[in-house]
């Protein structure tokens, strides 16, 4: 594999084996495969994708709502496995799928960055390390101790982000983080990310916010039923979707 | 090498998370783990002892002996039965071994155990139960019930993301299997043609290790021991291996 590609999906493909109806029920099951009417289609969230991304790019994936792109994201983060193809990951993965992964609300803001941290990869000793750093960044020093309940919603994006962020990670997998947060910690956001592209991370954005994308992303892929329809240079691939 | 030290660390960090919520609000705190075997106790003493009039000496010592390891027992795998479901949007965010999930669960329960065994003794040495060097041996049927549990633990928590009223049956699968266990009556009451009742029953063989160490005060047979051991274990190897070939089945479903 080459020195400088970090990500690398080959032939992948995600097929879901889904039921016509699903039945959630033990009962309705057993009586449907009694009378033989259970009936599955298989449907493709992930078509026979390849794709290689080398080290410090930034793209952006776009496509309707469906189309496959947090889907595509979960199998690079590891969290689904593709039934056909394979998956090379090559270093440290921040998962910004959503943010604050198992926070707990009944737990204080310090609880929930250690629960967080290990959740994303890191060890006790690297979160210690980090953590007036944690707290610094998110700006909820006078609030840590204090149960997660009593947060706003964006007083949790800041501590979510702020976590993730510590990990110095080598790919961030980005998914409408900025759907909440207001301006002055989007700004912070968007500075946090543009020195991580100045120290070489590399970047997969999922968005409908074309704008969003194009600030951040120097190429996009436009997913459409699971499939690449496009890969091109960001303003190229924007034009294209936007004009269908 | 720093793998293990990061499972290790997130296991650790779950199973403190678990104790922690447990007991957030409430005052008496971590001594409801203590508390509730004794009132336990004292319910069912008088409820058998006085209205079926089971003729066992010592009975508070035998219904506690057999009541606090069963409740370990239900509490986990039932708890655990929905740990999947209930952990789907964390599951789906970030990857993780997501048997840690499930071991957490059944790890804090086996931490509210061993508390529950502080008022055991205390009742142990009331009711002048025979103590002596033998109680060491409960280290062994203590292990296997706890390997018991995680492999029940892990097969339920799988099964219940195919079908999520499985969690629900299961509840009802729990009373039956409470009454056909002998924790609150003597075994010796069962009638020898439902006997194999007994032998099938896992938790059986791990209760009778149990008694003979905790309420009878001598060692655990041999023989009886080794069916404890050979029924716990294979359940969890069977567990381990159920979750192995399900795990990434189940994401989609979650």
């Amino acid at each position: 594999m080459n020195e400088d590609i970090v990500i690398k999906l080959e032939n992948v493909s995600l097929k879901f084996k889904l039921q016509k109806e699903r039945s959630p029920s033990l009962k309705e099951f057993a009586i449907r495969l009694l009378s033989k009417k259970v009936s599955y289609i298989n449907f493709y969230a992930i078509k026979n994708i390849n794709l290689e991304i080398k080290k410090g790019e930034s793209i952006g994936i776009i496509g309707r709502n469906g189309a496959g792109k947090t889907t595509l994201l979960r199998i690079i983060a590891g969290v689904y496995k593709p039934t056909e193809g394979k998956v090379f990951v090559k270093g440290k993965i921040m998962p910004i799928i959503e943010l604050g992964a198992g926070f707990d609300m009944e737990l204080t803001g310090k609880e929930n960055i250690f629960i967080n941290g290990l959740l994303l990869g890191m060890t006790k000793k690297e979160i210690e390390g980090k953590y007036d750093e944690i707290v610094e960044f998110s700006g909820l020093k006078d609030f840590i101790n204090s149960p997660l309940r009593t947060y706003s919603s964006g007083m949790i994006l800041r501590l979510g982000f702020s976590v993730a962020t510590s990990l110095n990670p080598d790919i961030i997998l980005l998914d409408e983080v900025f759907a909440v947060g207001d301006a002055e910690f989007r700004e912070k956001c968007i500075n946090k990310i543009n020195k991580f592209k100045e120290n070489g991370s590399t970047f997969l954005f999922v968005s409908h916010n074309m704008n969003a994308i194009k600030e951040i992303c120097e190429s996009a892929i436009w997913l459409e039923k699971g499939e690449i329809k496009m890969y091109h240079k960001v303003d190229n691939t924007i034009e294209n979707y936007l004009s269908i | 090498m720093s793998k293990i030290i990061w499972i290790r660390d997130l296991l650790f960090e779950l199973i403190k998370k678990d104790l922690k919520v447990k007991y957030k609000r409430s005052i008496l705190g971590v001594f409801w783990s203590i508390l509730n075997p004794l009132l336990m106790m004292v319910v069912m003493s008088i409820v058998f002892s006085y209205l079926f009039r089971f003729e066992i000496k010592n009975y508070p010592v035998y219904i506690l002996s057999g009541i606090i390891f069963w409740n370990f027992f239900s509490t986990s795998t039932n708890l655990s039965s929905f740990s999947l479901i209930s952990n789907a949007s964390l599951l789906k965010k970030v990857y993780f071994p997501r048997v840690i999930l499930v071991i957490s669960v059944v790890l804090s329960q086996f931490i509210n155990l061993l508390y529950a065994l502080i008022p055991l003794a205390f009742i142990m040495i009331i009711f002048k139960a025979p103590i002596n060097l033998s109680i060491i041996f409960i280290i062994f049927p203590l292990l296997f019930l706890l390997l018991f549990t995680i492999g029940i633990s892990l097969i339920l928590s799988i099964l219940s993301t195919y079908f999520t009223d499985i969690g629900y049956i299961y509840q009802i699968i729990l009373l039956a299997w409470m009454y056909l266990t002998p924790i609150f009556y003597p075994a010796s009451i069962v009638p020898d043609k439902y006997k194999i009742f007994l032998f099938i029953n896992p938790i059986y063989h791990i209760l009778t290790n149990i008694r003979e160490i905790i309420y009878y005060g001598t060692l655990p047979a041999m023989n009886s021991l080794l069916i404890s051991f050979i029924f716990s274990f294979s359940f969890f190897i069977f567990g381990l291996w159920f979750f192995k070939i399900n795990e990434n089945k189940v994401m989609y479903l979650l």
